[in-house]
């Protein structure tokens, strides 16, 4: 228990089971008292107003709400992507509110996988550099790289695509990459904003299929979702309101 | 058309700042291209027109006869205009005798005013024409004022030898205070050009003086007895230079003997090519930077075109038609194109007053700034054409492109991550060479072009300007391989032995080469002229003539001929030519493309070297005896001539105490005569060329960098979201400005030093000067850290909006 994470200078890169929060918790992603007002159209938004929210390791967490609840707010704070104004957030024990953008740039490599709404995969390039690139970043070599992520296009059902570039993919098939890419450093959390947002129903449910299995392997998920129907294959619904919880409900 | 103009205002109103940038672009390009050419046509046409308006003078005959009488030749049949000028004493200005003589000097006098009137009727440029009957008046030629500070309203005093000083010639090497004769006030009254006035090149400038002055003052000039000089004649002819064979066979008809005549229709031939060339180089800079313009502002007009039309599809969803799309999506680039086209044609007026350049400026008749009506409209035609022709090519590629295929990946990039290259390299050199897909795609073609044609523009100038300073700094680039001469004989007769000089000189461990050269003109072959011919005489220690092909002449059989006199008369090295001296006719083989010594009747580039045995066997006696001396390094000047002459006659106890046989340090006459002013000037294209390209390449390279980061801020956002730094996301703008510089260098060094050999070999062909291929070593090794340094200034603020984004903001908005 040190107080060197917290330093933004600090080199060190933070990694799963690092140094820890004096106040650590026993949760995935602890936060508290979130609140977080940005300005949009020169008009001020309140996304968060005070949120509290622990989600267990290994739990798959849907997050709902209607547009505007702070929904996607909150997901890009436990990212490190957003800054709170006021508050906390823990991530696997460590503190990542007030850390510099390099540290949680560092942090986000190992800790930190996201899937977007739309896929945001690097066009030009083909599906296995999508995964190298952020594998060499968090530190792989390349050769490593390349091998997980085969691994992780065969473990997908894209096998057959490695060396196609997003654009002739299908939806499902561009999310399921790019459901690749946010996995290929093991990420203690896997944040997924809208991830059947852009995909019809099928893709849908091939994606939702995707995270069942993962979870089914332990891996923690947070997803932000409009859809009740994609909700509903989460452990747990988080119903957001006005920047706070409504209300949260188990759904398996 | 409705619809384009709602286009058109709609897209004033929010996107004006991209439209002037484009208006600023053609008026910019447009107006370098303009201007060259406009600046090529006058430079081409400058001396014509001069020929055009002033009667200029065919053919000159020298016979140099005290008291011939002209009549008989003024009366042949085909002499259209003869006049007659004075060679007799010189007029000496007090306020020049500060200056020395050359290149500012009085003219000859003219003894009455045909020269004026009616052959070499010169254009008044300033003030007014002297007063032919008024010995006070003068008018000044070239830039009098700037070479002596005496112009249009100022008056000077022009000093005569005495009739008897006359009689006693050489009054060349009185000094005016040396003239007893009288002392004329002279007012200059005007600055007037002819083709005589300009030909011994830019930077000579003369006081003309009226011919009432030899009127006035006749004996001063002939002497009393009229031995003091003597009058030679300009003729117009008939047929011009076709009479001129005929002129000369009725000068020795009427003499007696072989009388020089000077073809000057092929000496302002010789010019007006000089000055073509020069138009030429011109025209070739304007093509240069319209090729650039196309490419380069040509893709800011695709770019604006192609981006309408993607915008247009809304509107064409909401019912617009094809051809309605087109129109408002090539309208703005085309009002831009054609406002820019209109600054850029009052610019290229504007700017005419700065042309012609080169020797062209010293010819034309009408200095200052001149619409050119043939170049600027027809120019900006095809400029506004060729904004046309793009923007509607761009707009139909655009519609076309919208199921696009694959994106291209390079090689490049490829091999960067196959070398576990850090990311932030992998994707900077993705950023430099890919152009991505959807909206994230960015042109990389133009800031790759425009980085070789920027890297390519200055170095091919450095080396254009390492040739320059070269032949500017070496006499010898220009055939003047010795230092200082000697003369020592005059029509046949020697004022000093020669033998024994040579043999004193070659002892001498200053002197490092001595050619004993005797100079004498022979005649080609069916009325082609004459040519100068000097003995080669390599003795202990020869000079090194400048040969630029084939070899020295070794028999008397052989002849190496100057560049110009190959030129002239279409002979080449291994060609025979038969030379006539009128008492003996020889063929020779040539042998050698040489340079020879500048003599009192010859250019560097004109006549020939033989040896002596061959000068022999063609000739009885010689016209001019020199002797052409090297000099160790440290005996290039006054004292280093003293102590030639010392040692000399310290070498030779024949020789008679006092002798001064190495009288005269050699000028550097390239530069006395303007050819290297010439040069410079010249220079002056290919810098502002580059200057052009640099700025096209700034433009084209900051644009593309800072067009990367905003278009692909969401690839920036995701790699940031994917773990990259903040300095990461900074040291990615930076990999591709390096990435942008390392392929202008490694295309642009190359071939810009073979551009600028080209260049250089082009324009010292027509000079002429000895070629040697240029190699800025200095520039060379600077270029890289230059364009570097360069790229990282332009990539500075790009790589610091990368490294500041706010990554959940772009992510949102996405």
């Amino acid at each position: 228990m040190t107080e060197t994470v917290r330093d933004p200078s600090a080199e060190t890169l933070p990694r799963p089971g690092g140094p820890e929060h004096p106040e650590h918790t026993d949760s995935a992603v602890s936060v508290r008292g979130a609140r977080r007002t940005f300005t949009a159209d020169l008009a001020p938004v309140r996304a968060l107003r005070g949120l509290d929210l622990d989600i267990a390791p290994g739990e798959f967490v849907a997050i709902t709400g209607p547009s505007g609840c702070g929904k996607s707010t909150l997901l890009n704070a436990i990212a490190g992507l957003d800054r709170l104004d006021e508050g906390t957030i823990e991530v696997d024990g460590q503190r990542i509110d007030g850390q510099s953008e390099a540290w949680l740039a560092k942090f986000r490599r190992h800790h930190i996988g996201i899937v977007f709404q739309f896929f945001n995969l690097f066009d030009g390039v083909s599906a296995t550099e999508n995964i190298v690139l952020p594998a060499v970043l968090g530190g792989m070599k390349r050769k490593a790289a390349v091998a997980r992520a085969h691994e992780l296009l065969d473990l997908l059902g894209l096998s057959d695509r490695r060396e196609q570039v997003p654009a002739v993919l299908s939806g499902g098939q561009r999310q399921r990459l790019a459901i690749a890419r946010a996995l290929v450093n093991r990420p203690t959390v896997l944040l997924a904003d809208e991830p059947t947002g852009a995909l019809d129903t099928e893709g849908g449910q091939e994606v939702l299929e995707l995270f069942r299995r993962l979870h089914n392997d332990g891996q923690t998920i947070i997803m932000v979702t409009h859809s009740p129907d994609v909700a509903a294959g989460a452990d747990r619904q988080v119903q957001m309101r006005d920047g706070q919880v409504a209300d949260a409900a188990a759904t398996a | 058309m409705s619809a384009a103009l709602i286009w058109l205002r709609l897209d004033l109103a929010r996107r004006w700042r991209s439209l002037l940038v484009l208006t600023l672009l053609v008026a910019f390009a447009g107006g370098v291209v303009l201007t060259a050419f406009a600046g090529a046509h006058r430079g081409d046409s400058a001396l014509q027109r001069l020929r055009d308006r002033t009667l200029p003078v065919d053919a000159l005959a020298v016979p140099n006869l005290p008291g011939f009488d002209w009549s008989e030749v003024d009366a042949l049949p085909y002499v259209v205009t003869s006049t007659h000028f004075v060679l007799g004493a010189d007029p000496k200005v007090e306020e020049l005798a500060a200056e020395g003589a050359s290149p500012v000097g009085v003219d000859f006098v003219r003894d009455d005013d045909t020269w004026l009137r009616q052959v070499e009727r010169p254009v008044v440029l300033d003030g007014r024409m002297l007063d032919v009957d008024d010995p006070g008046e003068a008018v000044v030629v070239g830039d009098f004022e700037g070479a002596t500070g005496y112009g249009v309203g100022d008056t000077v005093h022009v000093r005569l030898p005495t009739p008897q000083q006359a009689d006693a010639g050489s009054t060349d090497e009185m000094s005016v205070a040396d003239y007893r004769g009288p002392e004329v006030p002279v007012r200059i009254v005007g600055r007037v050009l002819n083709p005589w006035g300009i030909q011994d090149g830019p930077g000579t400038a003369s006081l003309v003086l009226s011919p009432a002055i030899f009127e006035h003052y006749r004996a001063n000039f002939l002497g009393a007895k009229g031995h003091g000089g003597w009058e030679n004649a300009g003729f117009r002819l008939e047929h011009g230079a076709a009479d001129i064979p005929r002129l000369r066979a009725d000068l020795e008809r009427i003499t007696g003997k072989s009388i020089d005549v000077w073809d000057y229709v092929a000496a302002y031939d010789h010019l007006q090519a000089t000055n073509r060339h020069e138009a030429g180089f011109l025209a070739a800079f304007g093509l240069a930077a319209l090729v650039a313009a196309v490419v380069l502002v040509g893709q800011a007009i695709a770019r604006y075109a192609a981006a309408s039309t993607t915008e247009l599809d809304t509107a064409r969803a909401l019912g617009m038609s094809p051809r309605q799309v087109l129109a408002a999506a090539t309208v703005n680039p085309v009002v831009a194109g054609v406002l820019g086209v209109a600054v850029a044609v009052t610019g290229a007026a504007v700017a005419s007053r700065f042309f012609p350049i080169g020797a062209a400026r010293q010819a034309e008749p009408e200095p200052g700034t001149r619409f050119d009506w043939v170049v600027l409209p027809a120019g900006a035609a095809l400029i506004v054409l060729l904004v046309v022709v793009g923007a509607v090519l761009s707009s139909l590629a655009a519609s076309r492109r919208r199921s696009a295929g694959t994106p291209r990946v390079s090689s490049a990039a490829r091999a960067a991550a196959n070398a576990d290259a850090p990311v932030p390299v992998v994707v900077g050199v993705r950023f430099a060479l890919e152009r991505g897909g959807g909206r994230s795609a960015v042109p990389v073609r133009p800031a790759l072009l425009g980085a070789v044609v920027g890297v390519l523009g200055v170095v091919a100038v450095a080396v254009l300007s390492h040739g320059i300073d070269d032949a500017a700094d070496h006499p010898e680039r220009f055939g003047q391989t010795y230092q200082a001469m000697g003369f020592i004989g005059y029509g046949g007769q020697d004022f000093l032995p020669s033998r024994d000089l040579v043999d004193a000189l070659e002892g001498l461990p200053e002197v490092t080469g001595v050619n004993d050269s005797r100079g004498q003109v022979a005649d080609l072959p069916r009325g082609a002229g004459s040519i100068q011919l000097w003995s080669w005489t390599p003795g202990l220690k020869p000079i090194a003539p400048t040969v630029l092909d084939g070899r020295m002449p070794e028999t008397p059989g052989e002849v190496a001929l100057a560049t110009g006199t190959l030129e002239s008369t279409g002979l080449g090295v291994g060609d025979t030519v038969s030379l006539s001296s009128g008492e003996e006719d020889r063929t020779l083989h040539v042998v050698g493309e040489v340079f020879v010594p500048t003599g009192p009747h010859n250019g560097y580039d004109e006549g020939g070297w033989i040896t002596a045995d061959g000068f022999d066997t063609l000739f009885t006696d010689f016209k001019f005896h020199v002797l052409h001396v090297a000099l160790a390094p440290g005996s290039r000047d006054a004292e280093g001539l003293r102590r030639v002459n010392a040692d000399l006659v310290a070498a030779d106890p024949d020789l008679p105490k006092g002798t001064q046989a190495i009288t005269e340090l050699a000028d550097f006459d390239v530069r006395k005569n303007g050819t290297v002013q010439v040069l410079e000037e010249v220079r002056r294209l290919p810098v502002a060329l580059a200057a052009f390209l640099v700025l096209l390449a700034v433009g084209a390279i900051g644009h593309a960098l800072a067009t990367a980061v905003r278009r692909r801020a969401v690839d920036l956002a995701v790699l940031r979201a994917l773990g990259l730094t903040p300095g990461q996301s900074r040291f990615v703008v930076v990999v591709q400005a390096c990435v942008l510089a390392l392929v202008g260098l490694a295309f642009g060094i190359p071939v810009g030093v073979a551009l600028g050999r080209v260049a250089w070999r082009w324009i010292a062909g027509f000079t002429p000067v000895e070629y040697l291929p240029p190699t800025p070593l200095l520039v060379l090794l600077l270029v890289v850290p230059a364009a570097l340094v360069v790229v990282n200034a332009l990539a500075a603020l790009p790589a610091r909006r990368a490294g500041r984004a706010r990554v959940a903001a772009v992510l949102r908005a996405e």
